[in-house]
């Protein structure tokens, strides 16, 4: 395994990486409506929201971004099958988790510098 | 990836379907092109083993792999949602191959601390910290957070640079702004360098055992198992798992660390019986498990349900490589260490050679597999030495030889064995003592760890050296020859010596006993089984009242002696009454209602005298005067001398006994004395109590009254006493005003005096002497000693004034580890150290009678919710002036002039030596400082008295002293808890001594006074600090006679001062 996050977390400073905050909290206020969520049925799936508004989450990942996080999550903390299920999207577990890393992962692109992936 | 919102270890889920989602899951987020798989807000230790597992799954198909981390959320109560500490976590997630472990959610920074610096002490891996941005609080339906971006910031800054912590963030209710204020200065922050020290361990889901213990061995309970007991076997046949649990619980009474589970037996579906039997155990029983089976998929089937640290046992190349590999992979997999028989395709090992090369070859192919030689036990087979045939007579030699050579060449794995088989076939007390020889020869060239019945093996020291030295002759095979002829056979001798006789029984009474000596037995045992059966066949031969005379209170007077020479200790002393008392009670409806009501071998008048609720003291003292046949007149506590004398005149008693722990208690004493010789009472009085010190008894006291004064050193004291009176009087060998005639009892009666008080008694009893001499100086001495500097840092608390922290904020676990445990077994519970035992042998029986106990109380509780643990601290505005500590409202501070104080505190100087006092701990007036002075009041409540009362009416007397030495002691621990949430809010977190042994010897900064003690005596100045405190809000008061209330409730004041420790005036 090749991984750039650990060659940089066990360089020899011991460089203090910051993790995100509360992905929740952060959508909370937003206000987002029934829609958003891609109709009522799926109102406070958050997980859902990368599929049905992926900006909302963007919102979230740019500001924790902006803020100078190291690390942050995706949007997937209810994103097994069990969860989904109980907006009957246990089906649709993969494909949120993957779209939900592939935003993750491209807003994490744009705020990469050398410094901060620590090369 | 969260917990999801179904717990394994809860039943909810099972774990392979948990592990499906969790790979399916992972297996996206991977396809996606995540960096970094987070585990996060894990409950359940069992969950996060399924999600690990899930993700391998998925980096084994990928054939990559990403970096790990896991962190999971420790409630407020202290522990994760399925109940597992810190500690237990990290030793279940230690063997898995993760990167990062920390913390999220739940609460705050705060109460994260001890469980990040555990992490920071102990853990492999980095360590992370997330909290929420404080506790949330439920403001109309909503949580709402309150920690802002700059407390998170300091918090997690002090956890960066002092416990080492490398990564932070937040969780629920962190902002932007949050994580800027982290983000701003992480680059200027170098993590503390740590050292971390794992201990391995064999986990529950709720606490971890050592694999090596101090002093002992690893005891693995072998009485759940069904291939080796018939009790185990028929109770899972008939699918009492009730009864199994219990099998299991009665283990933990016994001392095992861990718990063997087999369920091998022939026709019944194993792998299901082992998760009935191991789902329930996980839940029951706080021991770690050993899955016993010769069937890997029955292991794996017990590893599915226990979320612990299980030891796998076992595996062995009997039938080839693949399954040793089998039982290897699952040990990595679900992170467990693993037994190793030295069986090979060839079958057992017999000679020590043969154990030791499949040993050999078993640790390099499980190292080069992966497994830590630590997580490796071997098992070099204990077989019979007993069975007479030529060619067994080597097997022990073999057994303790090979364990030498595993132990000093294949470095870091343990020894087990399942010891008893060295004796099979012979009979059970000779079992007994060959099995514990062969254990402690073992143990000496290395076994660490055994399965055995713990109560069953005995202590070298309780073995005749004869008998040991047969038991040696036959393990090394010492026969003697002449020619052919075999001269000597240690194990004929063994044989012949035990022939016929039986083990001592512990545990019931010998039936066969003639009925005299059985009732006799029963109460020396304090043996309730079979004790109605026994009474009621004594009643067909004796009356009643003679059975109690005679056999039952000769039981009592060995009781009595057994514990005067120190062979028996206070709690099974209470035991022998409580036993006492329900024998008398069986027998009560077949006596004669006159007889019943008689007034016994005499009548005893006891009290606790005004002003004091102390009632334990007096309460065993009614204890063992009544079950030894006195009539006991218990009057309670807080008695006034009228209320004495009322009951003296109505009840025209033998004696009176007169109890108190207070200091001011011994004057009260002293008082009703006089107030005996003006109502023309002449009766023997008897004083006891803590405070209390012979030369005061025997002097003071008896100056003061005209009859004769006793000092009681213990509720036996009284008893003897008596013992001595009653037949004294009967002989008219006694007169009030002259005492004993006959000079032998006279002797008894001053003999007392001789007495040396017992360590860990309390410590006021030093000051007692000089109470009445003191007197006042001329003039006042209030010059600040120059040893005190004035040169410290004056620190800002967090918040000024007073703040309640209400039981449902105080997790118990928490205050337990601040148990000051000396005070509690010895000073409470009276488990002192006979003098014959050695410091080790007494701290063995610590660790293995005490320590179970103090843990079941522990446990009781929690769960029935018996202390409610209640705190007001606060810090106020204050400035010194010479020996005036000047006390200001809220709000004032340095940079306005000073309003008048509300209050003030004179204390004394010492007046000579440093000549401290500690209002010199304080920022001066002069200095223009406003300093901070901190208070704190503590309690666990009314109901501690409440229900040691209730014990005590029930007559369950052991209990009641258990329970009572519990809640006493839990007050201390939690004025220490509190003292050290204070230490840390006011920013000397970093100067705490890190044992709790420390912490009660004052290693740490600062220092904490009561009122009534040598520093600060004036016990009413407590008036003035409740007030500050507002304590009425948690009804804590001093009542007139400046008794706290409740009972079990300390106050304190606290100085930060450096220099500031105890010191007496």
């Amino acid at each position: 395994m090749n991984s750039l996050f650990l060659d940089r977390l066990h360089s020899p400073n011991r460089p203090v990486l910051v993790l995100d905050g509360a992905m929740g909290t952060n959508l909370q206020v937003q206000n987002l409506t029934a829609e958003d969520f891609g109709g009522e049925k799926y109102e406070g799936c958050n997980e859902y929201l990368v599929h049905t508004k992926p900006e909302a989450v963007a919102t979230v990942h740019r500001g924790f971004l902006e803020a100078g996080a190291d690390i942050i999550e995706t949007d997937t903390f209810g994103g097994t099958s069990i969860v989904l299920a109980e907006y009957d999207l246990a089906d649709q577990a993969y494909y949120l988790n993957k779209a939900a890393a592939q935003l993750a992962k491209k807003l994490t692109e744009e705020y990469s510098t050398p410094e901060n992936l620590g090369l | 990836m969260g917990p999801g919102t179904k717990l394994p270890t809860l039943g909810h889920i099972d774990y392979d379907t948990l592990l499906i989602n969790y790979k399916e899951q992972a297996e996206g987020l991977y396809d996606g092109g995540v960096d970094l798989f987070l585990v996060e807000t894990c409950m359940d230790v069992l969950q996060i083993k399924a999600a690990l597992n899930g993700i391998e799954e998925v980096f084994k198909a990928k054939g990559d792999r990403r970096p790990l981390m896991v962190s999971v959320t420790m409630e407020q109560m202290g522990t994760m949602l399925s109940g597992s500490t810190m500690e237990s976590a990290l030793a279940i997630l230690e063997p898995f191959p993760i990167d990062i472990l920390g913390l999220n959610c739940a609460t705050g920074p705060d109460l994260m601390k001890e469980h990040i610096k555990h992490l920071s002490e102990h853990s492999p891996f980095v360590v992370s910290c997330v909290p929420n941005a404080g506790l949330p609080e439920n403001i109309g339906g909503q949580a709402h957070y309150k920690l802002t971006p700059l407390e998170l910031r300091m918090a997690l800054m002090h956890f960066v640079e002092d416990l080492g912590v490398q990564i932070i963030g937040g969780c629920c209710g962190t902002r932007y702004d949050h994580i800027k204020s982290l983000a701003e200065i992480s680059a200027d922050l170098t993590p503390k360098e740590r050292h971390p020290h794992y201990e391995p361990s064999a986990a529950s889901i709720y606490s971890t055992q050592p694999y090596i213990q101090d002093n002992s061995f690893l005891i693995v309970g072998e009485r759940l198992n069904a291939s080796g007991s018939k009790q185990c076997r028929t109770l899972l046949n008939e699918e009492d798992w009730d009864s199994l649990v219990a099998l299991a619980k009665s283990q933990v009474k016994e001392g095992a660390h861990i718990l063997d589970v087999n369920v091998d037996y022939v026709g019944r579906d194993g792998e299901k019986d082992m998760k009935e039997l191991a789902s329930r155990l996980v839940n029951n029983v706080t021991l770690p498990l050993m899955l016993d089976s010769t069937e890997w998929t029955k292991m794996e089937a017990g590893l599915k349900v226990a979320g612990g640290k299980c030891i796998l046992n076992s595996t062995n190349y009997e039938d080839g490589e693949e399954r040793f590999y089998q039982v290897l992979e699952l040990a990595k997999r679900y992170g467990a260490g693993i037994v190793i028989g030295t069986i090979d395709e060839d079958g057992m090992g017999r000679t020590a050679d043969k154990k030791f090369a499949i040993a050999k070859r078993a640790y390099d192919a499980a190292i080069e597999y992966g497994i830590r030689p630590e997580e490796i036990f071997f098992d070099p087979l204990a077989l019979p030495v007993s069975t007479g045939i030529e060619e067994d007579r080597e097997n022990a030699k073999a057994t303790v030889e090979a364990t030498k050579r595993i132990r000093a060449e294949l470095p870091g794995c343990h020894v087990l064995l399942g010891v008893s088989n060295v004796s099979f076939g012979l009979n059970l007390a000779s079992r007994q003592v060959l099995n514990s020889v062969f254990l402690h020869e073992c143990m000496q060239v290395g076994l660490d760890s055994a399965i055995v019945n713990a109560s069953k093996i005995l202590p070298l020291s309780k073995i005749d050296p004869k008998h040991q030295k047969i038991c040696r002759d036959l393990i090394y095979d010492q026969r003697e020859f002449d020619g052919d002829i075999c001269t000597y056979d240690p194990l004929g001798e063994l044989t012949t010596l035990f022939a016929g006789k039986k083990i001592k029984k512990s545990e019931a009474v010998d039936k066969n006993l003639p009925i005299e000596e059985r009732l006799k037995q029963h109460i020396i045992d304090g043996e309730r089984i079979g004790l109605d059966e026994a009474l009621d066949e004594a009643r067909g031969q004796y009356p009643p009242l003679e059975i109690i005379n005679t056999f039952l209170l000769d039981g009592m007077k060995v009781v009595g002696e057994l514990f005067g020479s120190g062979q028996m200790q206070l709690p099974f002393v209470l035991q022998s009454a409580q036993t006492m008392k329900a024998a008398v009670a069986h027998l009560e409806p077949y006596m004669d209602k006159e007889v019943a009501d008689d007034s016994g071998k005499g009548k005893f008048i006891i009290a606790t005298v005004k002003g004091d609720v102390h009632d334990i003291g007096k309460n065993l003292v009614d204890i063992i005067l009544s079950n030894n046949g006195y009539k006991v007149i218990n009057l309670g506590i807080k008695q006034s001398v009228e209320n004495i004398i009322q009951a003296y005149e109505e009840h025209q008693p033998d004696c009176i006994a007169m109890s108190g722990l207070l200091v001011k208690s011994t004057a009260f004493m002293k008082d009703n004395l006089e107030t005996f010789n003006e109502k023309g009472i002449t009766i023997p009085v008897i004083l006891g109590g803590a405070a209390l010190t012979p030369k005061f008894v025997n002097q003071d006291c008896q100056n003061a009254y005209k009859g004769k004064v006793i000092y009681g050193k213990d509720a036996f004291a009284d008893l003897h006493f008596m013992d001595k009176l009653m037949p004294a009087k009967a002989e008219n060998n006694w007169d009030n005003l002259k005492g004993f005639l006959n000079e032998a009892d006279d002797l008894a009666l001053d003999g007392a005096s001789e007495q040396v008080p017992f360590e860990g008694e309390n410590q006021d009893k030093i000051f007692v002497d000089e109470v009445s001499k003191k007197q006042e100086p001329a003039v006042i001495d209030t010059k600040r000693s120059e040893e005190v500097s004035l040169d410290v840092d004056r620190p800002t608390p967090p918040f000024w004034g007073s703040k309640i922290l209400e039981p449902a904020t105080i997790p118990l676990e928490e205050v337990f580890p601040y148990l000051d445990l000396q005070a509690l077994f010895v000073g409470q519970w009276q488990f002192r150290k006979p003098k014959e035992q050695s410091r080790q042998e007494y701290d063995e029986f610590l660790a293995r009678k005490v320590q179970p106990i103090l843990e079941e109380w522990q446990q009781r509780i929690i769960a029935d919710n018996l202390l409610h643990p209640t705190v007001i601290y606060g810090y106020f505005p204050c400035n010194a002036e010479g020996n005036t500590l000047y006390i200001y409202p809220v709000g004032a501070n340095s940079r306005s002039p000073l309003p008048e104080p509300i209050t003030s505190f004179e204390f004394p100087r010492q007046s000579s030596g440093k000549r401290l006092c500690i209002a010199d701990f304080f920022a001066s007036k002069e200095s223009g400082q406003v300093d901070v002075f901190p208070m704190q009041a503590v309690t666990v409540g009314e109901i501690a008295t409440e229900y040691a009362q209730k014990l005590f009416q029930a007559d369950n007397y052991t209990d009641y002293l258990y329970f009572h030495g519990m809640a006493v002691q839990m007050a201390e621990a939690l004025a220490e808890w509190t003292h050290a949430r204070i230490r840390q809010e006011l920013g000397f977190a970093s100067e705490e001594a890190s044992s709790i042994r420390d912490i009660l010897q004052q290693r740490y900064r600062g220092s904490r006074y009561s009122f009534g003690y040598p520093a600060c005596p004036n016990i009413e100045d407590q008036f003035k600090q409740l007030d500050l405190l507002d304590t009425k809000r948690i009804n804590m008061y001093m009542d007139e006679s400046e008794q706290l209330y409740p009972e079990q409730s300390t106050t304190a004041i606290i100085t930060y001062h450096p220099v500031a420790r105890y010191f007496s005036t």
